[in-house]
């Protein structure tokens, strides 16, 4: 009963005027967002940036905004991904192995319909999760001090490194790196300065937004401006009326690939794009018939949205209540909130319950917008794929540059963003994930704080580390991951 | 280029980023770490990483294309002109640049370029109230 009350009053500060047209706003960015290919959704978030650091919203509004912008994004990856074989988004690199041999058999609208509905039910089974442990938000930070942070952000760096497609080396370096970035700045224990020889630029650290951009933006104009410049055709999108009976009959597909989606949302350290390969492998494996799938299978198409979909809203749960991103998406959210002023985490949820309700409110009535929008605009949002990369591209530098000008008017903010963005534009050529670069940035603060302050506290014990039952939970799952990539990494030779 | 190379920056930046953590002065310490431990730790890290880098692999190799080369003198060229030129002509120039690299024909580029300028400063300008660069140029002339 408790927990209704609290999600009745969540919905009420929806739908206050201002939040509603946040919501709708937020949704409709997102899938703009994700609709158009060369724009990552970490990029889209970090780019609007500059429009709402001046309005001043209230913490519920920008986190009803941002999260909207988050999911929205995930939601239409799949369009580029089922029309024209690119995905808007990593987290959808699954969807089109079924998608695209569907649209070009002349049925994209049945994909499009069909993923449509598939995200809609991932979310769904998410939210309920969200809302049956809601109380949790407040609940599972008090069990989390100094030596537990420690321990967590560690799982999360061994997940990052165990799940990572890419070289081990590599994805080390890539953390590494990010680690370095986040150590510049301000130290909160002895007033020292830390690489920032005189530049009063970097006294708080190198702002987030010039690392966002140059990382994820500024690097991916110059892949762009690589590829050729061709005249890209998506094939019509025709009404589907079938669309019921067909999600019926694969009803169990459905509800096997959210669970796997939200409970992959739910583990911090693990992103949208495992969620979406996971469970097309998963379904595939399960499969009597399987060699259908990568030919157009239904099945093929509906599983990795919907896990995707799932892990988008699921992963609110270890962003908000421990304040740990899961992925590079989550990490440039966490980022943006707080430059919003919303610092997720245990203290925010006990302190403001009421935001955590509205935020999963938000998510409810998003998720439904979402679904009519989907079904009802199909063909609108696939034209927005014809929009020429000349117009796309020189937006991407600007609105860049406008950005980091916006939240750092400085000359040395703008030429640390492009440093930063020639940088990263030579680490993905040669194929290194930028997913870790960014958790090490972000999770690299605390890391230090935290493990700095467990030490304090116990006189320079290390033993303090491993001192609970949750810490030493934690690392005997560490030691786990580190096994398993070993016998990975062994297997693979 | 090629990663050996690429490898080697970081090597090199590695090394000298644990030699100026190393560096750092502090006068008092409340724990037992301190402040000049971890960077000191990346650094060697990472210059230990690039090292087995190259031994075991580091043998990629990519052509940095003639496009790449402009957008990245395009992108230079406005962090220079941003501040001097001022946001109005430098990202219409920009703007213009870009487009034609990526195919558009002058009137496309011209226009788009004067669009896009005018949206941004009306944007920020007028309805954000976010001051963007007029431009030193004409501060002196005028």
């Amino acid at each position: 009963m408790e927990t209704v009350l609290a999600f009745v009053q969540g919905l009420m500060v929806v739908a206050l005027p201002v939040n509603l047209l946040l919501l709708v706003i937020g949704i409709t960015v997102g899938m703009i967002i994700g609709t158009i290919p060369g724009i990552s959704a970490a990029s889209g978030i970090a780019l609007l940036v500059p429009l709402t650091h001046t309005f001043g919203l209230a913490p519920e509004s920008a986190l009803i905004l941002y999260a909207g912008v988050y999911y929205g994004s995930k939601y239409a990856g799949r369009i580029p991904a089922i029309l024209l074989d690119i995905p808007g988004d990593v987290s959808s690199l699954a969807t089109r192995f079924d998608g695209y041999p569907l649209a070009m058999a002349g049925q994209a609208g049945r994909a499009l319909a069909l993923t449509a509905v598939s995200s809609f039910v991932g979310g769904t089974l998410a939210i309920v999760v969200l809302i049956l442990i809601g109380g949790l938000f407040a609940e599972v930070g008090n069990i989390f001090g100094p030596a537990e942070y420690v321990a967590l952000i560690m799982f999360v760096f061994v997940l990052v490194l165990t799940l990572s497609a890419a070289p081990l080396l590599r994805t080390l370096t890539s953390l590494c790196l990010g680690l370095m970035m986040s150590v510049v700045g301000l130290d909160w224990g002895t007033g020292v300065f830390r690489y920032t020889s005189t530049i009063p630029e970097l006294y708080d650290g190198i702002d987030f937004i010039i690392v966002v951009i140059g990382v994820f933006t500024l690097s991916e104009a110059f892949l762009l401006v690589e590829q050729a410049v061709v005249d890209r055709k998506a094939p019509a999108v025709m009404k589907y009326h079938g669309l019921l009976a067909e999600c019926l009959r694969l009803k169990w597909s459905l509800f096997r690939s959210s669970l796997i989606g939200t409970l992959i949302g739910l583990l911090p350290g693990a992103g949208t794009y495992v969620a979406n390969l996971a469970a097309y492998r998963f379904e595939k494996k399960v499969a009597r018939d399987r060699e259908l799938f990568g030919k157009g299978d239904p099945r093929g198409l509906i599983s990795p949205e919907a896990a995707n979909s799932a892990c988008a809203f699921g992963a609110f749960f270890p962003l908000m209540a421990l304040g740990i991103p899961g992925s590079a998406t989550t990490a440039v959210l966490h980022g943006t909130l707080l430059l919003m002023n919303v610092d997720p985490g245990p203290d925010f949820c006990r302190n403001h319950p009421e935001i955590i309700w509205a935020l999963i409110a938000s998510m409810a009535l998003g998720n439904i917008l979402l679904l009519v929008a989907n079904i009802k605009l199909a063909q609108f949002f696939s034209k927005l794929l014809a929009v020429p990369g000349w117009v796309v591209m020189p937006m991407i530098v600007v609105v860049s540059f406008v950005s980091v000008y916006t939240v750092s008017p400085s000359m040395i903010s703008l030429l640390l963003m492009v440093i930063i963005g020639f940088f990263a534009y030579g680490l993905r050529k040669f194929h290194y994930p930028l997913a870790p670069l960014i958790l090490g940035y972000v999770l690299g603060k605390p890391f230090e704080d935290n493990f700095r302050l467990a030490l304090a506290i116990s006189g320079g014990d290390g033993w303090v580390l491993l001192q609970s039952g949750t810490a030493f939970t934690l690392w005997m799952c560490i030691l786990l991951g580190v096994l398993i990539k070993m016998a990975v990494i062994r297997k693979g030779r | 280029m090629t990663e050996r190379l690429f490898l080697l920056i970081l090597l090199t930046g590695g090394l000298a980023y644990a030699y100026f953590g190393w560096r750092i002065e502090v006068p008092f310490a409340y724990d037992p770490l301190g402040p000049k431990m971890l960077p000191v730790f990346l650094g060697l890290f990472l210059a230990g990483l690039s090292l087995l880098s190259m031994m075991s692999a580091g043998r990629e190799t990519f052509a940095i294309s003639g496009r790449v080369v402009r957008l990245g003198l395009i992108v230079l060229g406005y962090f220079l002109a941003f501040q001097f030129l001022g946001f109005m002509p430098a990202t219409t120039l920009v703007v213009y640049a870009i487009a034609r690299l990526r195919g558009a024909s002058w009137m496309q580029g011209l226009l788009t370029g004067m669009i896009v300028s005018l949206f941004f400063y009306g944007v920020f300008h007028f309805l954000l109230q976010v001051p963007l660069p007029l431009g030193r140029i004409f501060g002196v002339i005028g």
